[in-house]
């Protein structure tokens, strides 16, 4: 008892080393855990495009993960691994390509930035949904927009399809269009409205600008010709289309935009597997946003909405969403929900990168989508929330002939520039 | 499609079904990782493969909307419009109905949606660019026959030596299964004689409503949204003008879609589906609109819902012996 009693009550250096001791193990055994981890995160050989028989003598020789290739030649690789050289140099090229790394290229924030800034969007010609947006819809990021039939959720793509044809001497981007159709609600002569009135307000602003009439390169013709139509009628032919526009794109290098109208019909009907949907959805996903970041194109989905029941039958009313479940929710930048409010058009953005959200109404007329004319909007109080944005507190107040030339589209130089 | 259609060699087809791929599609449905794991193929030779896939699911080229303005394309492409015999009606939906999509006649009892169906299957025969037959599918009640006597009676006399009754096939069909036999057997039959040109459904509502009760809603959206499918899909293959009626339905919450007093039934699942909708109404006045001989008047309204090619507009309608007609706004002194 008394030995004990001593140990407990000597001087604290004891402890102290004890102490030491402790923490010397378990720093080693951290180190080994760090080792041991570093192995097994690293990417095994098999997930890369190699030719399987490859793999196989690759895998005999012990050869799995990334890291093991750290200091193979393909001399070495060829003589170890019993493969040819041109194979070795094959593996190890797929492994750690050149030029264009797997990792992407490093840009700093601010060339981001500068980058952002001089690509502008696609104007929707109502100036406070652009407004809400930011700067229209913009290139290179997937939009979402959802909506009960009747909203104009084709309307505002059948608009996106001809803005984006703009001469570049007016500010507009005079890219092309690819529609993918699977509703069948692409009607050609709604399209030609549209191009027309948008022909005649190009011109408008060409000749403000001094320029002469005619003298400006925009046409109904041109318009349609550069609008590229697939219909599809199920899903498994939509796939066929989607695995084809790497392609379509490389062959039409104007193409800035892609509108998918829509994306949740060929996906609710015909499918019993639901996490067959799940996987081919992600996978479109994925597909897209590579399509639109490489290509820095414009795309834009438009998707339905549903009726979401409550699980458990309460008070709760049901509510409706937009199709294709959470999922798919993920996979769009920015999404806009079209809704009647009181007789009156509105879009609300739910997710935005770096706008807040904003409820703007706008109106259909035949030339298109316009702003809401002020006569129309004094009866619904929630209007003025969409012109909370100080820079444009006045487009409540403007005429219709007004707001007609202020919804062209701004010109880039008109842009602050960060310096 | 089958492996085998696809021409490729016996080594990559074994490869293939090793994997248990038997379909051509399902190569669509695998990443080029995936693929090449369970396949065991280069990833080069996938890469064609799924292109060659790709070709054979894609039933069209790509073509640009100038094409399709200039009538360049195949016919399913084509839009034509069917005419409802009364230049005011067609005037607000610029020509008439819309083929190869689906167009909802939506409406209370007694509106005319039944009218305006009866009025298009005679219309469709004197069509000038797609003459032809219609079926009309009856499922709420006994085929109006009486009162297309009286329209043929009316209209026969603009086409003499032909009994226009002779190119209206009324089907009448009273359970689900019925309709799906005759929507995915009959009409296909009949369409690739070139005999009809406009498929009514009269409505498709009756079968919907009683055969689902209210804890099956789930099934009964996924039911619909095929039935839709397959009626587009024949809409848009053969270029066929459908035409679906739809009762009304109390507006309970007035969410979604337009306020009003009632809306079209079966929810949003089968409006998701529908690419026009016209609505048929009515409403009678008090006693200070009367006619002559002192009764209350009735006003009818046609309005256009949506339609991608349309805009939201509303005309006032007439029923006569020679169906619904238009009144034109300026004549209309109320």
């Amino acid at each position: 008892m008394i030995h004990y009693y001593d140990y407990w009550s000597r001087s604290r250096s004891n402890l102290v080393i004890l102490d030491l001791v402790r923490l010397t193990l378990l720093g080693l055994f951290q180190i080994i855990k760090i080792i041991m981890f570093k192995k097994n995160l690293q990417r095994e050989i098999n997930t890369f495009p190699i030719n399987p028989m490859v793999l196989s003598k690759l895998a005999i020789v012990d050869l799995r993960f990334l890291n093991d290739f750290d200091d193979y030649t393909p001399l070495r690789l060829s003589s170890e691994a019993n493969i040819t050289e041109a194979d070795a140099q094959e593996v190890l090229s797929i492994l750690f390509p050149k030029g264009k790394s797997s990792a992407p290229t490093e840009k700093r924030a601010l060339d981001l930035l500068f980058e952002e800034q001089e690509t502008s969007g696609i104007v929707t010609f109502c100036e406070s949904l652009d407004t809400m947006l930011g700067d229209g819809i913009p290139l290179g990021k997937i939009t979402e927009i959802c909506g009960a039939p009747g909203l104009g959720k084709t309307q505002l793509c059948l608009q996106l399809a001809v803005a984006i044809q703009i001469p570049v001497d007016i500010g507009g981007l005079d890219g092309e269009a690819v529609y993918i159709d699977t509703e069948g609600s692409f009607i050609v002569e709604r399209l030609v409205d549209i191009a027309t009135a948008t022909v005649d307000h190009c011109q408008l602003i060409h000749m403000q600008g001094g320029g002469e009439l005619g003298s400006i390169d925009i046409s109904v013709e041109r318009i349609l010709a550069g609008i590229h139509y697939f219909h599809c009628l199920d899903h498994t032919e939509f796939l066929a289309c989607v695995h084809q526009l790497h392609t379509f794109l490389s062959q039409h290098q104007k193409v800035k935009l892609i509108i998918v109208d829509s994306i949740a019909c060929p996906f609710r009907h015909e499918f019993s597997d639901m996490s067959l949907r799940t996987k081919l959805l992600s996978m479109l996903g994925q597909t897209f946003i590579k399509i639109a970041s490489q290509n820095s194109v414009a795309v834009v989905f438009t998707n339905q909405m549903t009726t979401k029941i409550p699980a458990v039958p309460s008070n709760q009313s049901s509510q409706l969403i937009p199709a294709l479940g959470e999922g798919w929710a993920h996979i769009s930048n920015i999404k806009i929900m079209l809704y009647w409010d009181n007789n009156q058009r509105r879009a609300m953005l739910c997710k935005s990168p770096n706008q807040k959200e904003l409820i703007c109404s706008f109106q259909i007329t035949n030339g298109g989508i316009r702003d809401v004319t002020a006569t129309a909007n004094t009866d619904c109080p929630l209007s003025n929330i969409a012109h909370v944005d100080s820079k444009n507190s006045t487009a409540s107040t403007s005429t219709a002939t007004e707001n007609l030339l202020k919804s062209g589209p701004t010109p880039p130089a008109k842009r602050q520039k960060v310096s | 499609m089958k492996l085998s259609d696809l021409d490729l060699d016996s080594k990559m087809i074994m490869a293939l079904k090793k994997a248990q791929i038997v379909e051509a599609k399902q190569i669509l449905y695998f990443s080029n990782t995936e693929l090449q794991h369970l396949t065991n193929i280069s990833s080069d030779n996938i890469l064609k493969l799924k292109e060659k896939v790709a070709e054979r699911y894609i039933h069209q080229r790509c073509y640009n909307a100038l094409n399709i303005y200039q009538k360049e394309v195949p016919l399913q492409l084509q839009h034509w419009k069917l005419s409802t015999a009364c230049r005011t009606i067609d005037s607000i939906l610029r020509g008439g109905i819309l083929s190869g999509v689906l167009t909802e006649i939506t409406g209370g009892s007694g509106c005319g949606k039944t009218q305006l169906c009866l009025q298009l299957c005679i219309s469709v025969q004197f069509n000038k660019e797609r003459a032809g037959g219609a079926v009309f599918i009856c499922t709420e009640n006994a085929f109006p026959s009486k009162r297309l006597q009286q329209m043929i009676q009316h209209y026969g006399q603009f086409l003499p030596g032909q009994n226009l009754g002779d190119k209206i096939f009324v089907e009448h069909v009273v359970d689900f299964d019925t309709l799906e036999f005759c929507v995915k057997k009959k009409l296909p039959t009949l369409i690739n004689r070139g005999l009809i040109q406009l498929v009514v459904l009269d409505s498709i509502t009756a079968l919907f409503r009683c055969q689902y009760d209210s804890s099956q809603l789930l099934n009964r959206a996924k039911h619909l949204i095929e039935f839709a499918s397959t009626l587009r899909q024949l809409a848009h293959q053969n270029s066929i003008i459908v035409v679906c009626v739809n009762q009304v339905s109390a507006n309970m919450n007035k969410i979604g879609l337009q306020d009003s007093d009632v809306v079209p039934a079966l929810g949003l699942t089968w409006s998701n589906q529908m690419t026009c909708r016209i609505l048929l109404s009515r409403f009678t006045y008090h006693e200070e609109y009367t006619d002559d001989s002192g009764q209350a008047m009735t006003r009818r309204k046609l309005k256009v819902i949506f339609a991608p090619h349309l805009r939201q507009s509303e005309l006032d309608i007439q029923i006569s012996d020679s169906g619904i007609q238009g009144i034109k706004p300026q004549f209309l002194n109320t």
